[in-house]
C-alpha cells in the first residue's frame, strides 16, 4: 500500500475490535456522570448501542468523548426522531409507534485514541434504565 | 471490581456496593507477574434496580383527566400467565378495551400509575390515547 493511500485509510476509516462489552444502568434521579468507558492505552471507544426500553424517555443527557460533548439530548430508544424533540439512540432501534422516522438514531459513535467516553445526566429527570454496548479497538 | 472511596479505588465485591457508589471493573488486559496490565475500564454508579411493575391488562378506558383519590384499587389480570402479546383491539377511535380482574393496589400520586401505563404500552404494543380507573374503591 502506498504511503499516500495508507494515510487515507487511517484510523478514522478503520476500526479493529479488540474487546466488547455492554449492559444496563439505572440512571437514578440526580444529575452526574452515569457511565464511563476508558479504553486500554492506544485504543478507542466505539459506542455501538445506547437506548432505553420501549416508550421510556430519559431526558437531558450528554454524550462526551474526552472533553468534547458530541451530543446533548434525550435518550428515547423506541422513538429516536431527532428534530425538535432532540430524541436519540445509538445502534439498532426497536420498532416505534410514532409517526416520525428514526432520524435521531445513529449507527455508532467512535472516539479518538485514548479518549474516555462519558455519559452525563444533566438534570433531575426521573430515574430510568438505559442500555449500552461498546467496543474497544484500534 | 473496584469502588471509589475517599478518592481512591478499592477492591470490592458487587454485594458490597450501595446506591450511589462509583465503581468500575477492568475490561481486557492480561496478567503480567500477577498484575493486570493493558486493560480498559467500565465505570458507573451503582443503583438498586427498581422492581418490575406489575403487568396487567385493562378492559375499559375513559378520560385520564378524571380526578383520582389518594388510593385507588384497580382490578388487574396476571398478564404473565398468557405469555403472548394480544393483538390490538380497537373498538372505536381513541378507545381500547382490555380485561381487568385481579386486585393490585396502585399509588397514583407517586408516578407508579404512569409506570403502569408505560408497562401496558410495553407488553401490548398499543398506544394509549385515553385511560381511566374502572374501580376506585378506597381501602384502609
Amino acid at each position: 500500500m502506498s504511503e499516500k493511500l495508507n494515510t487515507i485509510v487511517g484510523k478514522q476509516n478503520d476500526f479493529a475490535t479488540r474487546l466488547m462489552g455492554g449492559g444496563s444502568v439505572v440512571s437514578g434521579a440526580g444529575a452526574g456522570t452515569k457511565l464511563t468507558l476508558t479504553p486500554p492505552a492506544g485504543q478507542r471507544v466505539r459506542l455501538t448501542h445506547l437506548s432505553t426500553g420501549a416508550a421510556i424517555f430519559l431526558g437531558d443527557m450528554s454524550v462526551k468523548f474526552g472533553s468534547t460533548t458530541v451530543y446533548t439530548g434525550n435518550i428515547f430508544g423506541s422513538t429516536p426522531d431527532g428534530g425538535a424533540s432532540v430524541s436519540f439512540s445509538v445502534g439498532s432501534y426497536q420498532p416505534y409507534v410514532g409517526a416520525s422516522p428514526p432520524a435521531g438514531n445513529y449507527e455508532w459513535w467512535t472516539g479518538e485514541v485514548d479518549e474516555v467516553f462519558t455519559l452525563v445526566k444533566n438534570g433531575a429527570d426521573p430515574s430510568q434504565t438505559f442500555y449500552y454496548g461498546y467496543q474497544f479497538g484500534e | 471490581m473496584q469502588k471509589l472511596k475517599n478518592g481512591k479505588w478499592e477492591e470490592v465485591e458487587e454485594k458490597d456496593l450501595l446506591d450511589g457508589d462509583n465503581y468500575r471493573k477492568p475490561i481486557g488486559g492480561k496478567m503480567v507477574d500477577g498484575v493486570l496490565v493493558g486493560n480498559g475500564w467500565e465505570q458507573k454508579t451503582y443503583q438498586t434496580p427498581p422492581p418490575d411493575p406489575d403487568p396487567f391488562k385493562m378492559v375499559s378506558m375513559a378520560e385520564l383527566g378524571e380526578l383520582l383519590p389518594d388510593e385507588v384499587l384497580i382490578e388487574l389480570e396476571d398478564f404473565k400467565s398468557t405469555n403472548t402479546v394480544p393483538a390490538p383491539i380497537r373498538q372505536a377511535a381513541a378507545r381500547i378495551l382490555l380485561r381487568i380482574n385481579t386486585n393490585i393496589k396502585v399509588d397514583v400520586f407517586n408516578g407508579k400509575f404512569t409506570n403502569l401505563l408505560n408497562n401496558l404500552v410495553t407488553h401490548t404494543s398499543l398506544t394509549i390515547e385515553q385511560a381511566t380507573v374502572i374501580s376506585n374503591t378506597l381501602k384502609a
